[in-house]
């Protein structure tokens, strides 16, 4: 009887070892995503997507404003940003920052800036993965800079992206490009895809600057003005990576 | 089991049938798969943590010290940060920095005004001093 019992026990795997060998493949497959800096969640939104045909995770946006209820939705920093039919207006020396997002503190996102209109001065930023302290602000900003025309980027000026420490930008832009025209009073689309340690800007559309940097990790978002720049901007929104 | 239905001779004129699965056998290769396995994912979790910050602390921290002159070649009293760190120091009225705690590994050390900072990349080592010598900052023309 005793003999039958052993025998019995040792017939094939316990239960046991099979669930280890799934955690473990589980653990395995994990770290390895992680090592290859691939999201699980981007993984689940994309395998969704693809099942019903519509990107499901990209619907929900994180962060939003059509500046139609004021500018409570923004910490001033520097200057007196201003709300003129229904748009959030900077102007002069300016630095806003969305206390959404700057809570959430976000890695990876899309920021969609729509109908931003520069009618004069030297240029305006987007702060991304941003924080700022009393020391001032540090992380990334996407820069539309027509002032660049008088410091090797005629006659239009240029786009570029930058690092900010402490209050401070950066020299040298990770990517700069030059603007090919319509800087002032036209309507511009501005998209920021932060996607790991990869920014990509476009303008209306077109991709105009891509840059990898991998210092700041996560952060929120800002806009900044300088010199005698007037810029207005009909909607903000922050959006899941699709 | 009936007499009647027991196997005769006959079924096993070309020898006798195959030995049933070694159980034993199979179980020690299923622990040797779960044991490859477990070295797969510590290797793995060495890999991630390698790559982490924390790494960086256990790798120790060194000093780096340095002199920042301006264009003219004159000291410039300015700021010093290193990338991605908290840590900062004042450039004193020689034009000379000292900087303590910073991770070893490579590093940018940021020399900064009040609006504007350039990158010198240094090599921090553990334990030691680094003397980078003289930067020269130059106040790009940025707007």
């Amino acid at each position: 009887m005793e003999k039958d019992s052993q025998m019995h026990s040792q017939r094939g795997q316990g239960i046991g070892e099979y669930a280890l060998l799934l955690v473990l493949v589980a653990i395995g497959v994990f770290l390895l995503l992680q090592l290859m800096g691939i999201s699980i969640q981007e993984i689940y939104c994309a395998t969704l997507a693809a099942i019903s045909g519509s990107p499901v995770c990209a619907s929900q946006e994180y962060c939003g404003d059509d500046f139609a209820g004021g500018l409570d939705a923004w910490r001033t920093a520097l200057g007196k940003p201003t709300q003129q039919e229904g748009k959030l207006c900077l102007q002069k020396d300016s630095q806003v920052f969305n206390t959404c997002s700057m809570e959430q503190k976000q890695s990876n996102y899309v920021i969609h800036m729509e109908d931003v209109v520069l009618d004069k001065g030297n240029g305006y930023g987007v702060f991304f993965r941003t924080t700022d302290t009393g020391k001032g602000a540090s992380g990334y900003i996407f820069q539309y800079d027509p002032g660049m025309k008088y410091h090797g980027y005629p006659p239009d000026g240029a786009f570029l992206i930058r690092r900010w420490v402490n209050g401070r930008e950066i020299w040298k832009p990770l990517d700069i490009a030059p603007i090919p025209g319509n800087v002032y009073g036209t309507p511009h689309d501005i998209e920021i895809i932060v996607q790991d340690d990869t920014f990509t800007v476009k303008v209306d559309g077109q991709q105009v600057l891509q840059a990898t940097d991998s210092i700041y990790d996560s952060g929120g978002v800002g806009l900044r003005t300088w010199d005698n720049t007037q810029v207005c901007s009909a909607e903000y929104s922050l959006l899941p990576v699709p | 089991m009936q007499l009647e239905q027991s196997p005769g001779f006959d079924q096993y004129k070309d020898g006798l049938p195959e030995p049933p699965p070694d159980a034993e056998a199979k179980r020690k290769r299923f622990r040797l798969l779960l044991l490859a396995l477990l070295l797969v994912v510590l290797t793995l979790s060495a890999l991630n943590f390698l790559g982490s910050k924390s790494m960086s602390i256990l790798s120790g921290t060194g000093a780096v010290t340095g002199v920042v002159v301006d264009r003219d070649g004159q000291p410039f009293q300015g700021q010093i940060f290193i990338l991605g760190t908290e840590l900062s120091a004042a450039v004193d009225a020689n034009g000379r920095f000292f900087l303590d705690n910073v991770p070893a590994g490579a590093q940018i050390l940021i020399v900064a005004d009040d609006a504007l900072g350039r990158e010198f990349p240094v090599e921090v080592i553990a334990g030691e001093t680094v003397e980078m010598g003289q930067l020269q900052f130059i106040p790009t023309a940025t707007p």
